[in-house]
């Protein structure tokens, strides 16, 4: 009898990693920015998860995984102390070396600055846009992870979409006031 | 009259975010303005660089837990084996005790209460006359007849060697102890 719960117990835990260790890395990953506490983070989360009763989880195992997640990756950057900042240089070298064409050259410019905006949300916008589009949860599923309600989950997804987009924009002018500048 | 919607409501709507008559109120608005069009496309193309963004951050890292790490995970197997086994004990135990009680209270509440009957009936014994007894001064008693030479004082002797009467809890007279009434010669 022991046997059979703890192996369903088991195979449990293991189908929740298959689905959800990715996006649980990737989402540690953004908060700790260090690969290996993110790991850490995501072996903590699904330890805490083999604890826990099947069918008191059952129906809202996403929002869990995530919720348990968050909190140890906030953890382990609030006893480090740490805010690990992404240099656009870094970024740069992750993008490829192949030779381009122009467009996409210039699209992948447009992406790495836009990434460095999103550094300089504050710490609930970039969090709610990482759930969002890194995560590809919805506002009620980030409402459960984060505690904010939904209509906040909405309007600071809206305030930080509408201040990416004014900086790329202000960003886009400034680049052609200076180019109009040089040629003339 | 500018009739434009509001910018959360766009948000919204290039989220998915809108039920279905929302969406139909936003797309209707759209129709007639152009303003509201462009935000739309400038909103989705947003959503486009940031989702192509947040890939490319990851891109060559191995998102993956070692396997050492995944031991440790699954290393908590046998506690939660023992776990069980203790649950279930625990709760065996706590049911054998309630079954144990249920079956003993009765023998003990009896223990109890003989002492106290016996106790209370020393403080109420009197002696019961024939004269009392036939005149049911106490009708709920079970009366101690006591057939004999109708002389008092020999009757208030004879009377200290007959058993008081003994009630149980539950109010039942147990007839099986009760003593039977002289009732002379070889009726008994």
């Amino acid at each position: 009898m022991f046997g059979t719960k703890a192996q369903k117990k088991t195979e449990w835990v293991q189908s929740a990693m298959v689905r959800y260790e990715k996006p649980l890395l990737q989402y540690s990953y953004s908060i700790v920015r260090d690969l290996e506490r993110a790991r850490d983070v995501v072996q903590e989360t699904f330890m805490r998860l083999f604890k826990q009763e099947q069918e008191a989880i059952e129906g809202h195992l996403s929002q869990w995984l995530f919720t348990v997640c968050r909190n140890c990756s906030l953890k382990v950057l609030r006893s480090q102390e740490r805010y690990v900042h992404v240099e656009s240089s870094e970024f740069e070298s992750r993008s490829s070396n192949e030779p381009s064409p122009a467009f996409e050259m210039e699209r992948k410019e447009r992406v790495a600055r836009l990434m460095e905006l999103v550094q300089e949300l504050t710490p609930n916008q970039r969090e709610v846009v990482r759930l969002r589009f890194q995560n590809f949860h919805s506002y009620q599923e980030i409402s459960d992870i984060t505690g904010l309600t939904v209509g906040n989950v909405g309007f600071i997804l809206n305030a930080a979409m509408r201040s990416l987009r004014e900086k790329m924009e202000r960003d886009d002018r400034e680049e052609k006031i200076i180019y109009l500048t040089k040629t003339a | 009259m500018q009739n434009r919607l509001r910018s959360e409501d766009i948000t919204h709507y290039v989220l998915n975010e809108l039920d279905s008559r929302e969406r139909l109120y936003v797309e209707s608005m759209m129709l007639d303005c152009e303003a509201s069009r462009e935000d739309v496309a400038a909103m989705m193309e947003t959503v486009a660089l940031l989702e192509e963004g947040m890939e490319a951050e990851l891109k060559g890292l191995d998102l993956r837990l070692d396997a050492e790490r995944r031991s440790m995970i699954f290393a908590q197997q046998p506690s939660q084996i023992w776990e069980g086994v203790w649950r279930v004990a625990a709760t065996a135990a706590a049911l054998a005790a309630c079954v144990a009680f249920s079956v003993a209270a009765p023998v003990i509440t009896k223990l109890a209460f003989r002492g106290e009957s016996s106790k209370a009936a020393v403080a109420a014994r009197q002696i019961i006359t024939v004269d009392a007894v036939l005149a049911e001064e106490d009708p709920a008693a079970f009366p101690i007849l006591v057939v004999g030479s109708g002389d008092s004082q020999s009757l208030g002797s004879a009377l200290e060697d007959v058993p008081s009467r003994v009630l149980l809890p539950t109010g039942a007279v147990n007839f099986a102890d009760m003593p039977m009434p002289y009732l002379g010669g070889d009726a008994n």
